[in-house]
Formats: C-alpha cells, structure tokens, sequence
C-alpha cells in the first residue's frame, strides 16, 4: 500500500512534467520561505516496534534558535515517561563545529558529548541528527526530476534528488541519497525517502497536517517508517515561532540547574 | 538310455591322448550317461582332450574335476558311440541287471533320501527367474543393437533437459537438520537479532597503527559499507567506541578511527583507551599485537556464502601486499574452499580410479573391453543421475561429489565379474545369444542382487537428519541403479559392436593364479579347525567392540579441512592470534523486562561468569554494553563498571543508544537477551562439555524453560548427535534386510542369519578402528559403514552361493569350502584390491571426511576378505557338519562324499545316514605310514578310510603285524550290533550292502 502512495504521489496518475526550477532553487526558496528564527514546541513522540506493535510514549520540550544557517541552538528535554523526565540534549553549532551536552538526571550531570556521527539515531527513536537537522544545502546536491500530482491531485509537486556532496558527505549522514516530494505552491516537503550506502530503501518519512503559523508551513504530524522494523510518530502539540526565547534555555546551566523541569 | 555306473573293482579302460603328447594315458570309466562321461585316473586332464576307443578317436572337453574324477562331456554322436562300445563289454549278468532291474543309482544322480542331495553338476545351478529374466533381456538386446541405442538415446531426453538447471551448493547449511525445531528456533533467532554467519578479515602488520595504514583500512572499511551481501560492517573505523576522555571531559560514541587528522599523542591515548574496552579490544583491534579485524555478518537472505566470500576475496586482493598479513576466514571461506575443492576433486579423482581400475582389469582379468564398459556405465549412469537431480531440486554439493567416483568403482567390481562369466561362456564354446543366455544364468541373480543391496545399503543412509547425507543416499541409491540399467543395455550392445575383441592371452590371466589358488586354500581352510585363528578374531572383535564405544562424533565444518591447506592455516593463525571464531547464543527470556536493575543484574552475574570460563574467547550483552556506558558517563574506572542499579538510571542510558547499538542484544520490547558467546572449540565431543557447562551457568540464575541455545554452532552439534542414531538405524535396517534377501535366495533363515556374520564383522571392526584412532563420526565415515556392509553383501551372496553349489556337489562341507574358496578367492581378491586402490584416491583429498572415507574403506575391504574367505566358509562348513552330526573335525578330512558315494557298502545311503553310521563306530586317525591298532581286530568289520577308497577289511586282518597305511586313514570298527540303535532304515540298508 505504501508503494502505491509512493507510486501514486511521485509519478501522479497520468501527468509528469519537466520542473520548471533547478533542484537548488528550490530547496534556497524554500529555506527563505520556511526559515524562522526561533521555534518552540511541545512535542508527543511514539515509538512503535513493528514485529510486536508494542507503542512508547515521550512527552518532549524543544527550543530552536537560529542566528543564521551557520550558528543555531538548540535544547530538548523529556517531560515523560517518569524514568527518562529531565533528560536532556543541548546543542550548540557554530559552522562546522557543533557541541552537545547530555543532561542525566540521575546521575545529575551533564556530560559533554562529541558531536559523533550525524547518522546516529537520535535518542531511540528512527530519525537521525542528520534528518533533525534539516536541509543543509551546502552539503548536498539537488537534482529535480519532475513534477507530479499530489496531495490527491489537489496541488503539483517537485521530486528532487538529494545526494551528499561527497562520499564523505554520505558516510557522515549515512545516506547514499534521498528523494524529496516538495509542495510546488508553498514549498513544503511532504515526503522523504532514504536511501543507505548501498542504495537499498531505508526508510520513509512522511509529513503532515500542515499548520501556517505567519505564512510559514509546519507539519503538527511526523512519520518515520523504518521499513519493517520501527515507526517513530513525532506529534506537535503546541508551538510558536518567531518568539523570544530566553537566552538561559540555551545555557548549560538550564539543564545542569534542572531548570527545565522546576 | 540309463547312466551305466561301474564297480570300482570292474572299471573298463579308456586311453586318453593329451594334447602335445605321443602316449595315450589310461583311465578307468567309472560312469557313462546321456550326456557325460566320469574317467578316473591318476593324472589330471586338461580342459581338452581326445579318447581313443575302437579305433575311433573322440575329441572331448573337461567340465568338472575334483580328486582325480573327471567329468567329460563329447559330440552327441561320440557319447552314444562311447556308451555302445562298454555296453557290449558288459557281461551278460551285468548287462541284464542294466535292463532289467534296480541299477545302483549313480552317486551323481539326486537321492531320495533327505539332504544333502547329489546332483548331477552341470544341472546344479537352479535357474531363477531373475536369472532367466536378465538372460533374456541381454539376448534380445545382443540380437537388436538398434534397440540398445535406442534406449540408450530415450532415456537421456528428459536428464538432458535437466541438466542445464544443475547447480552447485557447497552451503554448510546441508551439514543442518533442516525442519528441526532447533532450526526453526535458530531462523528466529536471526530474524530477531542478526545473522551470525560472519565474514572475517584480518589484517597484521607492525605499522598497522600508522596514519598510512590506518586511511588504507578506513577507506576499505567504506567499500565494505557499500557491500550488498553483509547486513553491516563491524570495525574500529564503523562501530561505535564508547569513552570518556578526561582531558576534554567528553563522552565519545564515535568510531576509534572516524577522525584520522589526530596528533600522535591522541592516537596513543586511543590506542590505550581501546584496550580496556571489553567489547571492542581482542575482537576487532588488538593493540599489542598489531591487528585490526573487520566482521561482516552476511544477510539473512544470502543462503549461500559462496558468492560473498568470493566477492570479499575480490576487494581483499589489493590490499594484501599493503600488509604484512591479510587474509579472509570464517564460513564464507569455507564454501569457497568446498566448493573449489569439489571441481578440483572431480579432475584429480576421477582419474585417479579410472587409472586403478585400468591396472587391474588389464593385470587380473586381461580386459580393455571391460575397462570401456566400466566407463560407458560410469559417464551414462553419472548423466542420467546429474540430469534428474534438478528436477527434485538436489544440488551437486560436497557429498554427492564422490557419486561418479562410488559408480565407477563399484559398476567395476560387477563388470569383472560380467567379463569373468563371458570368458566361461566362450570356453564352452558358446557366443551370442547362448552366450547372454549364459550369462544370465551364471550371474543374472548375484548380479541383480549386488547392484540391489549395494544401492540400499546407500539408501540406508537417507535415515540420517542431515540434509547433506538424505540427498546423498538418494543420489547413489537411483545413480547405481541406473549403472544396473546401463550395464544391461550397454553390455550385449558392446560385445556386439566388439565381438570380434579377444580376451588378451598373458601370462597373468586367471588360469595362472592356479598355483596361488591352491597354495591359498590349503593353508587357509586347515585354519578352519586350529584354535588361533578363532582366538585371534575372537579377541579382535572383542577389543573392537570396546573401541567403538569410544566413538566420538564430529560435524563441524572447520574441523573437516586439512591443516595443509591454505584456508585451514588462515583460520589456525586467527585462532592463535585472536579467536572466537565460533559463537553460541544464550537466548534469555523475561517475563516483564530484561532492563529492570534485577534483571539485568542478573543478566551481568551470568556474563562474568560466563567470560570466565577457558574455552570463551569473548562474550556481548546488553548488560555488558550498559555496564560500559555506566562506567564512561560516571567517569569512574573499573568500579563503575557494572550494571545501573536505577530503573531510572537505565532508560537514560538507553536513550543514549540507537537500535542499531541494542538490536543484536536485546529485543525492542525488552523481553529477550542475547547473550553472545564467542569461542574456538571445534570437536563435537569438547562442545558437549562446553554447553553443558553454560547450560549449568544458566540453570544457576534462570528457570530452564526461561532460556536456551542457539547459533549455526548448537545446530552442527545438534547434527552431530544425530549421526550416531542414524548410522545404528541405517545398519540395523542393512541387516534386516540383507538378513530377508539372503534368507529368501537360499531359502533358508538359519543360513541368511549366518549370512549376517560376515557382512558385520567389518562394521565391528571399522567402529573399533574409529574408536582407538579418534576417528569420528562425521558426514564422511558415515557412509563407510553402510557402503561396507552393501560390498560386503555382494561377496557374500558370491560366495555363499557358489558354497551351495558346491556343497550339494561334493556333500562333504568342508571340501565344498574348499573348493568355494578356490573359485572364489581371485575374484574377492580382484574386486576388493581394486575397490581398496580406488577407494585410497581419496586419502589425498584436503576434505578430511573424504580422507577417512578413503582409508577407512580400505581397512574395511581388508576386513570384509578375511571376512568372506575365511569366517564365512568357516561358519558353512562348521554350520552343516553340525547339522549332518559331523562333529568330530578329522572325519570331514577324509570323507570324500563321492568316494562314500560310489562305495557299494554305503550303496543307497544318503551322506547323512553315512555320517551317523560311521560315528556309531569306533574310528581312529591314523597317519601314513602308521599300523592300525590291536583292538580293531575284535570288531566285525573295519573300514579303512581315505581320501580316495574305503576298503572293507575283516578284523583279523588288522593287527600290528598288518602293513603299514599308505596314506592318511581313518580306520572304523563296527559290529552289527553297535549300529542297531540307529534307525531300522540305516541298519537295514548297511546289512543289505554288507550282504552284498
């Protein structure tokens, strides 16, 4: 069923067209039309194994800010289960360089932790540093294929090839490619599809229902479809953008302190 | 007209003109009868011959001749001459008797008294149906050669069509008890927590460590991401390092070499961190020994590793003259090695038998033409055999291998005797039809019946669980009898094609071996009534029987390579350096979850236990991995590290780690652990003690039916122990059912239970040799045992049957024995030389199964001659004595039946009744040149004994005055009235002859 969505939303029924934009074009729009500066949500994460269909549940705090596409910040911790509540992420990253801290409530202690490889998983769940992250334009390639219907024929869509750079590139996120299904009209990724460093599918993310909050698109609802193995459901609760946001949740002391859940 | 018998006494004269000579030479006529003529004389005659009578001289052939009898048979036209020229030298008396009244029954002619019976030779042979059947089928073939081809031609279509599908699997897989709940267990297992069928390469070199090197390996290490076959790559470049660096104060979940561009100083510091890291230190990096490994677990649905390993091979290539040492081992290795193994055997192999058998046809039977037989029937039966195995989807793997080899030789033994039958045959003159006629009469039966139990003894086999031998038995069972279906068209359409091809005429030919014959039977049948060799085989088999219960079994795949060879040298050098080639997986299961603090507490307790075992070269858990993590986030050495002793502290822990990290070790809902142990032990018999002990370990800390043992390793073992099962199962139904065939052919249980003796004696004697040398029991020594007991049948149905023949021929069971071994022992001798030489190729082969196959058949062909030339005649002979009441040993030396027969005074007595007489008596040996006893002359009559004669001699005439003996004697004394407790038959028939 899956690959006939895929079927149906990349190729559409009957019509394909040539893009009217260059891949990179596309994906700048869409950075200048997406981008905020700050970004605050309340997150409901659910992990589902899919051999036993046993579901868990984390309730997540998340600040964004972002000074420019070099240096941002950022902080999420967990507010349930009661086992893992305080736990936290801190991340700074200036350029190429990026430093994170993890907050252990239990052990009180935040420990400072190389930045590793963005193609870990992060905290658990089946999206990456790396698909965290968003589009790094710098380091990929972006190559439009063609345009399709989608959303049910309701709208028209690029299908973008998006390849690292190098083979560096790859290695660091894990990915020998991706292919990205972007709304033509608002310039929003609905799907995402990995490929690994053998170029077999990996997994599939899926974005939906779309919230316009001051003319920029946000899904309330992300699906990470580890093809047979895991799905990670990524609900946004509440959220605001362009905010002011203490400069103190993004100090080490805010999770040190456990300021973040006082 | 009625067979004319003679008196001893009045036996005519007939000159007799050998061959080359000028005298004629003169024997008496003891019998004259439609269809032969018995001449007795001192000299023996050759197979050919003329006789001079009235004139007229008379060509004859030679059929028979046992103790200076011969048996002559002439032109129709000449014997009836023969027999009108005595008749009118008969007297009036004798002639009117001949008419008129009872003649004595010839000793040749059947009796109607109880067995044992005489016959006439040449009509001993029963014909059976088999026989008749198989005669005519090799006539009408001989008379239609178009049909052979024809045959030939129809029954290629469909293997040819299907021997384009043949593949070749050298997957261990089939070493596995395929739908065994074990494997059912196993798949699951795989499915949940990885494959552990692993790809190892190794590399050593002392500047491993320099940044030149290291970028060499690390980009390596990127190609091998990229590698389709392998689910992934462990390494110190792709595997996450969890450390903490106190400098810095950062906790590090990278690889060990992701970054390259470090100073010398951080590299140290790595190289020394690395080695307090349990999990990756001494499996993927060893430091002081400068040694980097990379693991590929090769996916679940790659069945065979063949194509990987050769891949691997391929990218390895480059790199090798980069370092000092680089190799591939592990199992993937090992297909590749089978499978280049099986292509090299079959061109070294092959040949080699080929050659063999070439040397022995040539030097014992003088047979090209068999030779071309032997191969015709080996290349077509091979082809049929190869071009039906893809339709049951059956696969030419390591054991199906030795196929061609096994048909070959064994179609060989049969072939000689085939050829042997058509040299007969054209001695009596006969040629085409008459000759296939001939043939199936002669070995129609044996033959049928060899090819039979030979392919069941294969087919016995099929009862074992192991996937690798059931296609094996049912391969070799339908490949031999396609030989059988083969050598019953191909030979009429040779010899038609070839007709004109003689038989080479050497000094070596089987009429040579003469000498050797009758030096080998002398000596070996007076063994029948000494002690020794009963006592030597009596111990032999007793020590036998207690080596094989040292029997040991083996199945591992690692353990059947010869350490000569390469792929066996890079594994030895792994497991010296590093180790933990192999793995066992203790499956763990929970009721709530394995990542409360007392679970895994529990989980680390049976860890450290667990690692401290000798044999463990290294072990994985998720307690270990969480006792790590612990010990680097708290930054406290060797005190840190165990497991959280927090519920809380844990599910922070894990947050910290992706599936990837946890999906070997635990699954997603934290009711299973893996605990993965990793070891060296080869032999089936060590890891039976190995699992013990973890099993023991485990019932220490769980509930039995909480836990269990899984891996590709448990199921080689699990295999293993089916061999013994199946091994008893496959010669116990071997022997029912030789024991029904044998039983049916002779008609007899007691002899088909008797039967049974020698075909297991080499089976004793195999297991004991096994058992004292360490052989184990493996996927190759299995067969031995059943291959042994089908050859040895065939021998036995030879012999035995010749036995019968024999023994109703000359009554007396220990001459029949004689003359069994005879005939015998050049062809025993022959097949089994041939089949040990051919069977001993296979020593050379670098799959150890196959070279203890190979030496194994050859002491069991050893075993199965002595069998067969000395237990078996023995037991016959000792079986009828017994039951003719023939007790005492001496007197079957000197009863000649024919000789007891052809005397008046046991006229009309069957052997039997002549036996129980002659034990009524009293009876002395007497050696020649020796007196007979005072005491002799008490008795009403004395009989003196010999080879050739018994003589009726009155008491008084032996004393110690009397002469001396001119040969060995047994002198019997009786008086009428030490014989009335006989049977009223007996008695009356012994007065009537004394009468007389």
């Amino acid at each position: 069923m899956k690959y006939l969505i895929l079927l149906l939303a990349f190729s559409g029924l009957n019509t394909y067209a040539k893009c009217d934009k260059e891949g990179p074009a596309i994906m700048k729009s869409q950075n200048e039309v997406q981008s905020v500066k700050t970004e605050e949500e309340s997150q409901e994460i659910v992990i589902q194994d899919l051999s036993t269909g046993k579901k868990e549940s984390r309730s997540v705090k998340r600040f964004n800010q972002k000074e420019n596409n070099d240096n941002k910040k950022s902080v999420l911790y967990f507010l349930e289960p009661a086992s893992i509540k305080g736990a936290g992420l801190l991340s700074w990253t200036e350029g190429d360089s990026e430093n994170q801290w993890l907050y252990v409530p239990e052990l009180k202690k935040l420990q400072r932790i190389a930045s590793g490889s963005r193609k870990n998983y992060f905290m658990g769940t089946d999206f990456t540093y790396a698909d965290l992250e968003g589009e790094n334009l710098k380091k990929n390639k972006y190559t439009c294929s063609q345009e399709v219907k989608c959303q049910g024929g309701k709208s028209l869509c690029y299908v973008i090839e998006a390849k690292p750079i190098n083979e560096g590139e790859a290695r660091n996120i894990g990915y020998s490619k991706r292919m990205l299904l972007v709304d033509k009209k608002d310039l929003i990724t609905l799907k995402i599809v990995f490929f690994d460093l053998k170029g077999k599918k990996l997994k599939t993310a899926e974005y939906a229902n779309w919230t316009q909050i001051d003319k920029v698109w946000r899904p309330n609802l992300a699906i990470m479809d580890r093809h047979g193995i895991q799905k990670t459901f990524i609900k946004v609760n509440e959220r605001k953008l362009n905010k002011t946001i203490d400069e103190i949740v993004f100090a080490k002391r805010y999770l040190q302190k456990e300021m973040h859940i006082k | 007209m009625k067979t004319i018998v003679f008196d001893a006494k009045e036996r005519p004269s007939l000159f007799i003109k050998l061959h080359g000579e000028e005298q004629t030479l003169d024997y008496e006529v003891a019998e004259i009868s439609d269809s032969h003529l018995i001449v007795t004389g001192s000299r023996s005659l050759p197979l050919r011959g003329e006789v001079q009578l009235s004139g007229q001289t008379l060509k004859f052939q030679k059929r028979e001749d046992h103790d200076n009898y011969f048996l002559l048979t002439f032109k129709e036209e000449d014997l009836r001459f023969i027999q009108t020229e005595f008749l009118k030298r008969l007297s009036p008396e004798k002639l009117s008797e001949w008419l008129i009244g009872e003649m004595a029954e010839s000793p040749w002619e059947k009796s109607s008294y109880e067995e044992p019976t005489i016959n006439s030779p040449h009509t001993l042979q029963e014909k059976s149906y088999v026989s008749q059947a198989i005669g005519s089928i090799l006539a009408f073939l001989y008379q239609r050669p178009l049909i052979s081809i024809f045959l030939l031609v129809t029954l290629s279509v469909i293997p040819a069509i299907g021997i384009k599908k043949i593949r070749v699997d050298p997957s261990l897989d089939r070493l596995l008890i395929q739908d065994s709940p074990e494997m059912k267990a196993y798949n699951a297992n795989v499915e949940r927590f990885g494959s552990d069928r692993n790809a190892i390469l190794f590399f050593k070199d002392k500047d491993i460590f320099s940044t030149e090197k290291l970028k060499l390996l690390r980009k390596f290490a990127w190609e091998l991401q990229k590698f389709p076959d392998g689910e992934k790559v462990l390494s110190v470049f792709t595997t996450t390092f969890i450390h903490y660096d106190n400098e810095e104060e950062t906790l590090y979940t990278e690889p060990l070499f992701s970054d390259l561009d470090i100073s010398k100083e951080k590299k140290a510091k790595l190289l020394a961190r690395i080695q307090d890291d349990p999990i990756l230190h001494e499996r993927l990096i060893d430091v002081p020994k400068n040694i980097i490994i990379f693991v590929i677990p090769i996916a679940t649905e790659i069945t065979s590793l063949k194509v990987p390993g050769l891949k691997l091979r391929k990218l390895l290539e480059p790199l090798k003259s980069d370092f000092e040492v680089a190799f591939q081992t592990g199992e993937p290795t090992i297909e590749v090695f089978a499978s280049e193994d099986m292509k090299e055997s079959q061109l070294i192999f092959l040949p080699l038998i080929c050659l063999v058998l070439f040397i022995c046809f040539v030097f014992f039977i003088q047979s090209v033409s068999a030779f071309v037989v032997t191969i015709f029937v080996m290349g077509f039966s091979t082809f049929w055999i190869f071009g039906i195995m893809p339709y049951f989807d059956i696969p030419i793997q390591l054991m199906i291998n030795l196929v061609p080899g096994i048909i070959l030789t064994l179609s060989a033994t049969e072939i000689v005797h085939i050829f042997s039958s058509i040299k007969e045959g054209r001695n009596k003159s006969l040629s085409g039809e008459a000759l296939m006629r001939f043939i199936g009469d002669d070995i129609g039966k044996a033959l049928f019946l060899t090819f039979f139990t030979t392919s069941l003894g294969f087919l016995s086999i099929r009862l074992s669980q192991i996937l690798l031998l059931q296609e094996f038995a049912l391969v070799s069972f339908f490949g031999l009898n396609f030989a059988f279906i083969v050598t019953l068209i191909y030979v009429p359409l040779h010899l038609r094609l070839f007709s004109k091809v003689q038989l080479w005429k050497g000094s070596f030919s089987i009429v040579n071996f003469k000498r050797f014959q009758s030096l080998f039977t002398n000596s070996f049948t007076n063994l029948f009534f000494s002690k020794t060799p009963i006592v030597v085989i009596t111990l032999f088999t007793l020590f036998s029987l207690l080596f094989s219960l040292r029997l040991k079994v083996d199945n591992d795949a690692f353990a059947m390579i010869k350490d000569f060879t390469q792929v066996k040298k890079n594994l030895n050098l792994f497991t010296s350096e590093v180790g933990g080639t192999r793995s066992i997986h203790l499956i763990i299961d929970s009721d709530a979850t394995h990542t409360s603090p007392e679970e895994l507490q529990q989980l680390w307790l049976l860890n450290n236990e667990i690692d401290s075992l000798k044999e463990v070269k290294q072990t994985e858990s998720v307690a270990k991995l969480l006792s790590l993590l612990n010990r680097e986030m708290r930054g406290a050495g060797q005190e840190g590290y165990r497991v959280p002793s927090s519920k809380n502290l844990i599910s922070q822990y894990l947050l910290t780690l992706s599936r990837d990290d946890l999906d070997p070790l635990i699954t997603p809902d934290k009711t299973r652990v893996s605990l993965k142990i990793n070891h060296d032990v080869s032999s089936s018999s060590e890891l039976k003690f190995f699992i013990k002990k973890i099993n023991d370990l485990a019932k220490s800390h769980y509930p039995e039916d909480k836990f269990f043992l899984t891996s590709r390793n448990i199921l080689n073992f699990q295999a293993a122990q089916t061999l013994v099962e199946s091994q008893v199962g496959s010669l116990m139904t071997m022997s029912i059912v030789i024991l029904i065939i044998l039983s049916l052919f002779f008609k007899s249980f007691q002899l088909g239970l008797l039967s049974l003796v020698p075909n297991l004696f080499p089976i004793v004697g195999l297991f004991g040799i096994m058992g004292l040398l360490d052989i184990p029991l493996n996927v190759g020594t299995c067969i031995v045992a059943a291959i042994t007991i089908g050859i040895a049948a065939d021998d036995t149905i030879h012999l035995f049957s010749r036995y019968v023949k024999d023994k109703s021929n000359f009554l007396n069971p220990f001459l029949a024995s004689q003359y069994t071994i005879k005939d015998e022992v050049v062809p025993i001798l022959t097949t089994s030389l041939s089949l040990a030489l051919s069977f001993s190729s296979f020593t050379f082969a670098k799959f150890v199964p196959l070279t203890h196959f190979g030496l194994l058949s050859c002491y069991v062909l050893i075993l199965a001659v002595i069998s067969d030339l000395y237990i078996g005649p023995a037991l016959l002979t000792w079986y009828f004595l017994r039951k003719e009441g023939n007790h005492r040993g001496f007197i079957h030396q000197l009863l000649n039946g024919r000789a007891l027969s052809l005397s008046p005074l046991f006229k009309d007595m069957s052997y039997s009744e002549i036996v129980a007489l002659i034990k009524a008596s009293k009876v002395h040996s007497y050696a020649r040149g020796s007196k007979p006893r005072e005491s002799n002359k008490f008795y009403d009559h004395s009989f003196i004994i010999t080879s050739s004669s018994i003589e009726d001699v009155p008491g008084s005439l032996l004393d110690s005055n009397s002469l001396p003996l001119m040969s060995d004697s047994l002198v019997a004394s009786i008086n009428k009235e030490d014989i009335k407790h006989l049977s009223p038959r007996i008695f009356q028939k012994f007065c009537n002859n004394l009468g007389n």
